[in-house]
């Protein structure tokens, strides 16, 4: 029979589910969420459909009747029952009865849902990232029915007690900051009844992973500040006081076990037995010293934030980095240290105009921080002064696609990144010799740009390149090797190569020596020539076209999928490659404004015949997927009817 | 009225009223008279003339009405001898009110006094009525001075009496009370009534007396019977009217003139002395009649104590009164002490004795404790999630969305000038997701989707269906087959070495001869062609007269003979030429000279009717036509056994013949196949035995033709069902068929159950060929490419041929959707021909 083995009787549709719990939807919702129970595709959704084709969410039949039985939908229920209880005392104007209703509302926890949840620890953990960007977004969210006060207090808690644990556990590796800011409202379209369901989970589970998190860096929880400090009547009644000694994460708090530190073995030795060992330790070890000079990185500096940085986020990365932080007192309590401390090393500006009274110190942007976390390293501090113009910010989130696009300055950070730590030096070293490099040409460029903006403007371009020309021999040589290579790749016929410089020019010169030669033969007679690279390119492009002519049919819908993806960003990649080099051209002033952004487009227009002939093409390929459509029904209700397209190719 | 007359009309019986007297004393009778003082009462109100009131109830109940008039007859006799004994011990105002009727001389203000004590006594009566009514009905509350209204509501209350029994029988005692009180107010009247109550009979004995008050007895006799009749009708009578015996009324002696003229002087009360029109007495008006009339003259209200403008007192005021308006008193039960209520309170006792009774405390919403107890130790659970179905996670950001990200990421103007270009509400929202660059971390604002981004995280995660799915860890590239590379399985045509034009139309058939010098093609226009295969020169052409579909060489190469399918033709051509040798073009047209003798040989009729063989004319033999055979239909194709003696024609219109077997040296046919061989589109010979392949729709069928027998029916897949060309592979192991269906399948004679399919053509298949040498393999289809494929067949039977594509030839120009019609191998070169639809021949090497 229909519907009685197989698919049919796995699934049931959503609204059967709810139906049979005699819940409505919105508590159907809740307790999905609560319970973590979604939809499932079937492998066959006409067949778990009972025939129907139409999409509809279809729950496993198992889960539904596992919530039959669970004690939250008999919570809900009741919270369902006595809300009418108290709608109809609010009409009489019973204000007891109201009381009385509003004091007996069930208050249900959920640590059983996220246990059944998360069996382990390990695996609530695994899964943090959404509840933490649904706490974090809450903190500093509009109070408004759906959401209450207690919701947002708790994330602010929650968002406190997580911080101090990675600042103690000084475990946090990268940081990066999106365009995605700080305060947010919330657009009317967006269902905060559903995003309520979710936090107060996610609020659950939080706590308990709090709990065991602090716990295993000694502190106590809920957290409480080492030495209760003395407050002053004023302070004293301000209860907020008390909170924000945790809120500045920069207060010594209360630990559960003494401290006692542990001295790791002598590097020497290590190192020696390191180096005898696999790839594979010598790999992990290489990552667990990456993660100590991670911890000690700003060890030893001081910190001081002007007001208008972003308090929090410098804190976390300063302190989780070994680094001592301050502000001015009027910014938040807790402050250690004023501005006017001798040891401040640095001082986080974030306006560009401002005077710097301490020359002991380094005036630096925030993203100075940021930047130096990725890296592991502490940067050069000049292009980070405040009021320059910032490098770009790196994400750290570092991809290994085939034909990803890696900006040069990514490519600086993996770099930096692999090196071991005598390398990174020297390896910063080189990049601030290009980067002065870099300057350099720029003034060089403008300069000349002031003086003969007066005088022409018609040869501006020309004149650059001649002027180069003339100036530094070291950038003629540049130039000369950068236009020989790219005439070569114009040209498509080049030998590889060699990276040998004192040879290079002799053999580009032989290179077009034999080119000339086999032009001519080309011209003679009926033979081709094949540039080597050219051919091999050729041939192994033939090569895997004909090997995916024999791919297995299994794999072929997946094959051009992956194909077309590739391709896809292949394409882009190399887009941005372009642009990015025409960008630094155009800062050298080889490009033009014109050249840069290429010629204005605009719509050619068509001819009344080819208008019709497109229009014509549509519709015949309009009229082809209906039939197609069609024909793929006829097939899904068990007609044995042959596509109408394959009839007719057989008469 | 009726039970009026019944009473007259039934006249009393002693014995009854003995009988009844007995049961009076006896007490018995108690209820009845009950019944019969209403009785008693609602006669009382007939006479004052409410009758409507009285009868409503009779006649609404029949059965009632019924039980009442028997009641009634017993009644009426011990009324009437009640009234006997009432009669001897009447008060003395009856006596006296008697005794007045008799000597008809009455004073008008006695009669006026009593009237006044009996309207006293009626209205005492009512108020103790009334008292005792409050309790059963509180409508009836309101007292009024009005005689009416009290009668009428007695009468009221009569009438639900009668109606409601039971109700009656209760509230019987309560009534009995209430009138007991009564002759206590009355002082003589109580006086005669406690003599009359001997023994136990105690209300029923009573009120006879209060009717003696209440009734006007006395006025009945004195009443005139006459009714409305005018009084001027008695004028010359000495009587005015008849009592209710039945007797005259005289009228009263009035005096004559004189005496009236003195009372009018003597007589002060004279000017207030008027006559009653029914007795003909005189009646003295009394002060208050006097104002009362009066009153009525000068339409006022009628007792000067009624104020017509009283203080108006509204009894549903907005004031709250203390008391409510019905004066009930409260009932028992509200002066005791509750029960339920003495329960609840003890065991509120006993739970504070027992410390039972704490304060309420709401259980704590949040509360943190170690939930775990240990990292990796699952919690045993009844349900577990599918690790298999776990959410994605979210998406991490890139540096395209930095808030400050390198210069390229930025949109470019081109970019710019496209979303300005986009409608308002879109141009927002493609902006939000762009990627921005701020000069400073200060100047970071809001981001406009970020919650909105949140939310619809939550909503994947809750509302879309998960799949499962096999993620896939690496590239494209992977997924390819590990194949050898092409250039290691050399030789093979790589590319287009020549161009045959020549042919005006489409070249459908092709053939190179076996040695390889020569080839010819047959064309739509009317002509084959033959070409030298190193120069790609024409040699000859043949103007065959109708379309060539098919060609074919002997491929005994000691013989020169091409076989030509022209229509429903098939023509046995020597082509001489200069390339040919002499000695072979003499040994064929040896063979041609003169036809074989036939002998004894009988030719099947069907055979007969199919094909005739016969001699070209002279003209066609100078054009090298040797033999012509005539066939019913077109000849599709033709086939060449490999020893050259034996050939097969295919015409598929023809239904029962349509392949017939030739046999060249002794020119005989036969049709082997005939039921079967039904829609055939392709056939061929076995390369090195004696087997026929057949190829049908769905199926391809090999015989054995020594055998004469089916050796194999293999079908085919539905979408390979309609086969165009099939190519047997030289060692004879292995064959190929190409199908409409785009597809390629590669079959084995020993294991034909698991064909290898190959995919690789996007159009129908046109035709197959294996080259005899080399392990090659070429395919033609019609999106246009041909593909070479090396196809290597291993000795041993394990191990799988290897096929592998080497190379895709394109070059063919299409003609309505068809490209590349047939293709053909050099027999000892990897050199490949093939005919196109465009009119070319091309030689790939």
């Amino acid at each position: 029979m229909q519907g009685e083995a197989g698919e049919a009787a796995r699934f049931i549709s959503r609204s059967r589910a709810v139906r049979k719990l005699q819940l409505g939807l919105q508590a159907f919702n809740r307790v999905c969420i609560i319970k973590g129970i979604f939809p499932i595709e079937p492998k066959n959704r006409i067949k778990a459909q009972k025939g129907d084709s139409k999409y509809r969410p279809l729950y496993l039949k198992k889960d539904i009747k596992f919530l039959m039985h669970d004690p939250l939908i008999w919570t809900i229920r009741q919270e369902e029952a006595l809300r009418k209880k108290l709608a109809k005392a609010r009409h009489l104007r019973d204000g007891y009865k109201e009381q009385l209703v509003k004091r007996n509302k069930p208050i249900y926890r959920l640590e059983q849902n996220v246990l059944e949840r998360y069996p382990t620890f390990v695996d609530a953990v695994k899964d943090l990232g959404d509840p933490l960007t649904m706490i974090f977004l809450f903190c500093n969210i509009e109070v408004r029915p759906p959401i209450y006060e207690h919701h947002v207090s708790r994330c602010q808690r929650l968002k406190i007690e997580f911080l101090t644990y990675v600042i103690e556990a000084s475990c946090l590796t990268k940081a990066f900051i999106t365009t995605k800011g700080y305060y947010y409202e919330v657009p009317p379209n967006a269902d905060m009844k559903i995003m309520r369901h979710f936090l107060e989970f996610y609020i659950a589970m939080l706590g308990f992973v709090n709990f065991r998190l602090l716990g295993k860096v000694d502190l106590r929880y809920p957290l409480k500040p080492k030495v209760m400090p003395r407050l002053k009547g004023a302070e004293k009644k301000d209860l907020d006081n008390l909170k924000n000694l945790m809120a500045s994460l920069n207060y010594p708090l209360e630990k559960t076990t003494e401290e006692s530190e542990e001295n790791l073995d002598d590097n020497e030795t290590t190192s020696k037995l390191i180096k005898g060992s696999s790839e594979k330790t010598q790999k992990v070890y290489a990552e667990r010293m990456q993660a100590e000079a991670r911890r000690k990185l700003f060890s030893g500096l001081k910190f001081f934030l002007n007001p208008e940085c972003n308090r929090e986020s410098l804190t976390l990365v300063i302190r989780s980095c070994g680094g001592e932080v301050s502000w001015p007192s009027t910014v938040f309590p807790c402050s250690t240290y004023k501005e006017d401390d001798q040891c401040i090393t640095h001082q986080i500006v974030d306006r560009p105009n401002f005077d710097k009274k301490y020359l002991t110190r380094f005036y630096v942007q925030p993203q100075w921080v940021y930047d130096c976390l990725n890296a592991v390293t502490l940067k050069p501090c000049q292009p980070y002064l405040p009021g320059c113009p910032l490098p770009p910010h790196i994400c750290p989130f570092l991809k290994n696609f085939e034909g990803w696009y890696i900006p040069p300055e990514e490519e600086d950070l993996r770099k930096l990144l692999a090196a071991s730590p005598e390398e990174k030096e020297a390896l910063l070293k080189e990049m601030a010799a290009a980067e002065q490099k870099k300057l350099a040409m720029l003034r060089a460029v403008n300069e000349k740009s002031d003086d003969e903006s007066g005088s022409e403007d018609d040869d501006d371009e020309d004149k650059y390149d001649e002027d180069e020309n003339d100036e530094s021999d070291e950038e003629k040589d540049e130039e000369v090797e950068e236009d020989g290579d790219d005439a070569v790749n114009e040209a498509d016929a080049s030998m590889e190569v060699d990276d040998g410089e004192g040879n290079n020019k002799e053999e580009e010169k032989k290179d077009d020596g034999k080119e000339e030669e086999i032009k001519d033969v080309v011209r003679r007679g009926k033979e081709r020539f094949y540039s080597k690279k050219k051919d091999e390119s050729k041939e192994e492009r033939t090569d895997t076209r004909m090997r995916t002519l024999m791919i297995h049919k299994k794999n072929r819908k997946l094959y051009h999928k992956l194909k077309t993806k590739e391709t896809k960003r292949l394409r882009r990649s190399s887009m941005l490659k372009d642009r990015r080099e025409a960008l630094e051209l155009h800062k050298i002033g080889k490009i033009s404004d014109e050249q840069l952004e290429g010629p204005p487009k605009t719509k050619i227009k068509q001819t009344f015949s080819e208008r019709r002939a497109k229009l014509y093409q549509s519709r015949v390929r309009s009229a082809v997927r209906f039939a197609r459509s069609a024909a793929n029904k006829n097939r899904f209700r068990g007609e044995k009817k042959k596509p109408a397209i394959a009839d007719t190719r057989d008469e | 009225m009726s039970r009026k007359r019944k009473i007259v009309q039934e006249a009393p019986s002693s014995s009854i009223l003995k009988f009844d007297e007995d049961l009076d004393l006896l007490g018995i009778l108690d209820e009845d008279d009950d019944e019969e003082e209403d009785r008693l009462q609602q006669k009382s109100f007939t006479k004052l003339g409410l009758h409507g009131l009285d009868d409503g109830p009779d006649t609404s109940d029949p059965y009632y009405y019924e039980d009442k008039d028997n009641l009634h007859k017993e009644v009426a006799f011990y009324k009437s001898s009640k009234k006997q004994t009432k009669s001897k011990n009447s008060t003395e105002i009856k006596t006296t009110k008697k005794k007045d009727k008799k000597g008809k001389s009455k004073s008008v203000p006695d009669s006026v006094e009593e009237d006044k004590i009996e309207d006293a006594n009626k209205s005492d009566n009512d108020k103790k009525d009334d008292d005792v009514d409050d309790s059963d009905d509180d409508e009836h509350a309101s007292e009024s001075s009005d005689d009416e209204d009290i009668f009428s509501s007695d009468g009221l209350d009569d009438e639900s009496d009668n109606s409601d029994e039971d109700s009656d029988e209760k509230d019987s005692d309560d009534e009995d009370e209430g009138y007991a009180e009564k002759p206590s107010d009355d002082g003589d009247s109580s006086a005669v009534a406690e003599e009359i109550i001997t023994d136990g009979v105690r209300a029923s004995k009573q009120l006879p007396d209060e009717y003696a008050d209440n009734d006007s007895s006395d006025e009945e006799e004195i009443m005139n019977t006459i009714g409305n009749v005018p009084t001027e009708w008695y004028d010359e009578c000495d009587h005015i009217g008849f009592d209710h015996t039945g007797q005259k009324i005289y009228k009263p002696d009035r005096g004559d003139g004189l005496d009236a003229f003195l009372r009018r002087i003597e007589d002060p009360n004279y000017m207030r002395t008027v006559v009653d029109r029914l007795t003909g007495q005189d009646v003295v008006l009394v002060d208050d009649d006097l104002e009362l009339i009066q009153r009525l003259v000068k339409a006022q209200v009628p007792s000067a104590q009624y104020n017509l403008y009283e203080p108006f007192m509204d009894l549903y005021s907005h004031e709250v009164m203390e008391t409510p308006l019905s004066g009930r008193p409260e009932h028992k039960r509200s002066f005791l002490p509750s029960r339920s209520e003495r329960e609840k309170i003890s065991r509120m006792v006993h739970n504070i004795k027992q410390n039972l009774i704490h304060k309420h405390q709401r259980p704590k919403r949040y509360q943190a404790y170690d939930l775990w107890k240990s990292d990796h130790i699952p919690v045993p659970m009844r349900r577990r999630l599918n690790p298999k179905y776990k959410a994605p996670p979210c998406k991490l950001p890139t540096n395209s969305n930095s808030y400050n990200p390198p210069p390229e990421f930025l949109p470019t103007k081109f970019q710019l000038d496209w979303i300005k270009s986009k409608h308002v509400r879109q141009r927002a929202e493609i902006w939000a997701r762009l990627p921005k660059k701020y000069n400073s971390l200060r100047l970071v604002p809001n981001h406009r989707t970020y919650v909105m981004d949140v939310f619809n995280r939550c909503l994947d995660l809750y509302m879309s269906s998960r799949f499962a799915y096999k993620k896939i860890i690496g590239t494209s590239k992977d997924l390819l087959p590990d194949l050898p590379r092409p250039r290691d399985l050399r030789p093979f045509p790589t590319r287009e070495a020549l161009q045959f034009l020549g042919h005006k139309s489409v070249v459908r058939a092709l053939a190179v001869h076996p040695l390889g010098k020569i080839l010819a093609t047959g064309s739509d226009d009317h002509t084959v062609k033959i070409w030298e295969i190193s120069s790609g020169r024409c040699i000859r052409t043949l103007d065959v007269g109708d379309a060539v579909t098919c060609l074919q060489w002997n491929p005994n190469s000691r013989v020169l003979v091409l076989a030509v399918c022209v229509g429903s033709c098939v023509v046995m051509i020597n082509p001489e030429s200069y390339l040919t040798e002499a000695a072979v073009v003499t040994r064929t047209n040896a063979l041609f000279m003169v036809p074989p003798e036939q002998g004894d040989y009988e030719v099947n009729k069907k055979v007969q009717r199919a094909v005739t063989w016969a001699t070209p004319s002279s003209d066609e033999r100078q054009m090298g036509y040797r033999v012509v055979l005539k066939h019913l239909c077109p000849v599709q194709q033709i086939v060449w056994h490999p020893q050259g003696d034996y050939f097969a024609t295919l015409q598929r219109e023809a239904k029962s013949s349509s392949v017939i077997i030739h046999q060249l040296s002794r020119h005989r046919s036969q049709i082997p196949f005939s039921k079967s061989a039904i829609k055939v589109t392709a056939m061929s010979f076995h390369p090195k035995k004696a087997y026929f392949y057949i190829c049908c729709q769905g199926r391809v069928r090999v015989y054995s033709l020594l055998q004469k027998k089916l050796i194999r029916l293999i079908r085919t897949s539905s979408s390979s069902e309609w086969i165009s060309s099939i190519a047997v592979h030289p060692s004879g192991e292995h064959f190929i068929i190409g199908s409409h269906g785009k597809r390629l399948t590669w079959y084995e004679m020993e294991a034909t159950n698991r064909p290898y399919t190959l995919r690789y053509h996007h159009g129908a298949v046109r035709s197959v060929a294996y080259h005899n040498k080399y392990p090659l393999m070429a395919s033609a289809a019609d999106d246009g490419r041909v593909i070479v494929a090396h196809a290597m067949v291993y000795n041993d039977w394990i191990k799988d041929p290897l096929i592998v594509p080497v190379k895709e030839l394109r070059s063919h120009a299409f003609l309505d959707g068809v490209c590349v019609l047939q293709l053909c191998w050099h027999p000892c070169n990897p050199v490949l021909f093939t005919a196109g639809a465009d009119g070319t021949v091309r030689l790939w090497q």
